[in-house]
């Protein structure tokens, strides 16, 4: 009974200062891997109110995500996109009993295959992305281009338009403006034919006579 | 060839006739003799490939010269009338001949007009007889202004007859297409030959454009080219159009098909070879039931050549290693080729700057395509603001989609217009396809995400092959 009694006094009794046990990365240590976390130990672990008094600043600044581990004992920032290669970092921690100051620098990403691929792991996530966003918008980008002896239809994608190549011949007895014209016509149905509203886009012509 | 340029030398024979006739006649018959030889000259010009059928005419046109000249001679109506009779039967023979499809009969003065059809030709071949009788006639009788008048309905009916036949066949090649061998590959072309064909017509070699398969002609536009396809993992038939033409681009087209065979020796010293062979034998999905990449080779046996073997890789959902990168599918294509200096950095940015340090490749810092081929790497860097500022600095602008893949097939017109299909690692499709626009590309289709389309500020391509 004593025993108990002495527990529910210590729990709700206020207590003492946490110290920082430890960093990582260490203290000016160099070739640190870009895509790793910041880490904070305490001496003992953290109640929320103490926890939301924990700030973290880094100096270049870094966008990144707070967690707390290891029962409260352990702080974590993870920067999504990593930090930048071959940079010197400082890092200002705040807490409810002081401040803690230190720094490191990053290794240059030249000489770290893993941060590279990692890089690169991010990088195909986001183009793989961006590949099936492009056909879900231009379902009708799978017959592109569309291309025949009298003329060429592309897309740009980057301005969002289209470009258009009629040929007509010089050598026909046709006018050459007659021909564009029937060209014209031509690519507007061919273009319509694989569902593209030809009345959405703006087409750029251009005439380059065979 | 001389047969045929005969009317249009005979023309000035007409002479006689001006120097009979009074002012406003002379001129009214200078106008319509302007208007024959145009027509003559229109008419040689579209008879170039009715050879035939014009020299199998010119009795009937020689006929009507003389008809047409009797009275200039001054041997007056008796002569005329013997000019029309003639005439009016050579022409009719003309019409005869021409509504075999062979050819257009031939209008007072000399002028040939060759037609393509047959249609056409009885058409013009009608006319012309009863032209030409008219006109010999009418010139007995001194009756100018109705032979203008008929000059005249003649030349519309021709012109129609022209503009209506203009589109016809064009020039052919009665020997069809053939090559020196039904097989080909990388190591061992084929010589292909477009055979009896049209004097004077133009070539141009093609894979067929539903399935090109990114061989290239040489020389691309004569009747005899050296076809030498690309690198294949498997025997693939191909289809190739030769287009015949006359100059006026009246086209045929003659086709033949050929095999493509896997020539192993020839083969492996190329990139695009082993390219091919890890796209179509060893990259297999990872099975994720969402983002489904291509990134996996752990199911199968490393490819082993040159004394390096390509990666085999687990393949993973998410970010995380055990992936078969997009850059392991270059480095293992080049490496396996024999190119064992080829970087082997683990991202985009890496290759290019190692890349940029090696002799005896090329990098260009451009979205231009003027030297791009099969087996060259591609890589794609997509950034809202210039790359080149932000490139030391990754992860940043630059970095947010990189992305490397080895061009497959290109297939460009003259324009530098057409499509390039790259061979990809990776992503949720081994095969890509980009519309190029005056050697550009411009569809930028990695670069398309989270709602926004990025300008690809420093796109390019690098050679991989020695250059």
């Amino acid at each position: 009974m004593i025993i108990i009694l002495f527990l529910v006094i210590m729990f709700f009794l206020p207590k003492g200062p946490a110290t920082i046990i430890s960093v990582a990365p260490a203290p000016n240590t160099t070739n640190q891997k870009m895509y790793s976390d910041i880490s904070v130990i305490f001496s003992r672990s953290l109640n929320d109110s103490e926890k939301k008094k924990v700030l973290i600043i880094t100096s270049p600044t870094v966008i990144g995500d707070s967690s707390w581990t290891n029962g409260g004992k352990t702080y974590r920032f993870t920067p999504p996109n990593g930090f930048s290669s071959l940079t010197k970092y400082q890092i200002t921690l705040n807490y409810p009993w002081g401040l803690k100051i230190w720094a490191f620098t990053t290794i240059d990403i030249n000489n770290s295959l893993q941060d590279q691929e990692t890089v690169q792991g991010k990088s195909d996530q986001k183009a793989a992305q961006g590949l099936q966003q492009y056909e879900n918008t231009f379902p009708w980008d799978s017959q592109m281009p569309i291309m025949t002896n009298q003329y060429f239809v592309g897309f740009d994608s980057t301005n969002n338009d289209f470009i258009a190549y009629v040929y007509p011949s010089t050598s026909s007895l046709v006018p050459i403006d007659t021909q564009v014209a029937n060209l014209k016509k031509e690519v507007l149905q061919a273009m319509s034919k694989i569902g593209i509203d030809t009345n959405k886009f703006v087409i750029q012509w251009k005439v380059s006579p065979k | 060839m001389d047969d045929f340029d005969d009317p249009i030398e005979e023309i000035p024979e007409n002479q006689g006739l001006r120097e009979q006739a009074g002012n406003e006649e002379e001129r009214e018959l200078k106008e319509a003799e302007d208007k024959v030889n145009q027509l003559a000259q229109q008419g040689a010009k579209k008879g170039k490939n009715t050879y035939k059928a014009v020299k199998k005419t010119k009795k009937g046109a020689k006929a009507a010269r003389t008809g047409g000249g009797a009275p200039a001679e001054g041997t007056e109506a008796v002569a005329a009338e013997q000019g029309a009779e003639i005439a009016g039967e050579a022409a009719a023979e003309g019409a005869a001949a021409a509504a075999e499809g062979l050819g257009a009969a031939v209008v007072e003065g000399g002028a040939a007009a060759g037609v393509e059809t047959a249609a056409g030709g009885a058409a013009v071949g009608a006319v012309g007889a009863e032209a030409a009788g008219g006109v010999a006639a009418g010139i007995a009788a001194g009756g100018w202004i109705v032979v203008v008048i008929i000059l005249i309905i003649l030349c519309a009916v021709i012109i129609i007859s022209v503009l209506l036949t203009g589109s016809a066949a064009g020039s052919s090649c009665t020997g069809g297409v053939f090559g020196d061998s039904s097989t080909a590959n990388i190591a061992q072309p084929v010589t292909l030959t477009a055979s009896n064909c049209t004097s004077g017509s133009v070539y141009k070699w093609a894979e067929d454009p539903s399935t090109p398969i990114g061989g290239t002609f040489s020389p691309p536009d004569a009747s005899v080219a050296t076809y030498t396809p690309p690198a294949v993992t498997k025997d693939t038939p191909v289809e190739i159009d030769v287009s015949v033409c006359d100059s006026s681009n009246n086209c045929n087209t003659y086709y033949i098909y050929i095999t493509i065979t896997v020539n192993a020796q020839g083969n492996s010293n190329t990139a695009l070879y082993w390219a091919q062979k890890i796209s179509n034998e060893k990259l297999t999905q990872s099975g994720c039931t969402t983002g489904i990449w291509y990134n996996r080779t752990e199911d199968y046996a490393p490819f082993r050549n040159n004394g390096y073997s390509s990666r085999v890789e687990s393949g993973t959902c998410g970010v995380g290693g055990n992936t078969y990168f997009c850059t392991y599918l270059v480095t293992d294509a080049y490496r396996l080729a024999g190119y064992s200096n080829y970087p082997n950095s683990g991202n985009v940015y890496g290759h290019i700057t190692a890349i940029d340090r090696l002799s005896g490749y090329t990098l260009v810092m451009a979205n231009d395509l003027h030297n791009v081929k099969p087996g060259d790497a591609v890589y794609w860097l997509y950034t809202q603001i210039s790359a080149m500022s932000q490139m030391g600095s990754c992860p940043g602008p630059a970095c947010e989609a990189q992305h490397i893949d080895i061009v497959n097939t290109i297939s460009l017109d003259s324009n530098g217009n057409g499509k390039m299909v790259t061979l990809d690692a990776n992503s949720n499709t081994k095969s890509v396809t980009f519309t190029v626009a005056n050697y550009r590309i411009t569809t930028f289709k990695f670069g398309h995400y989270s709602g926004r389309t990025f300008v690809c500020d420093l796109c390019g391509v690098w050679f991989g092959e020695k250059n």
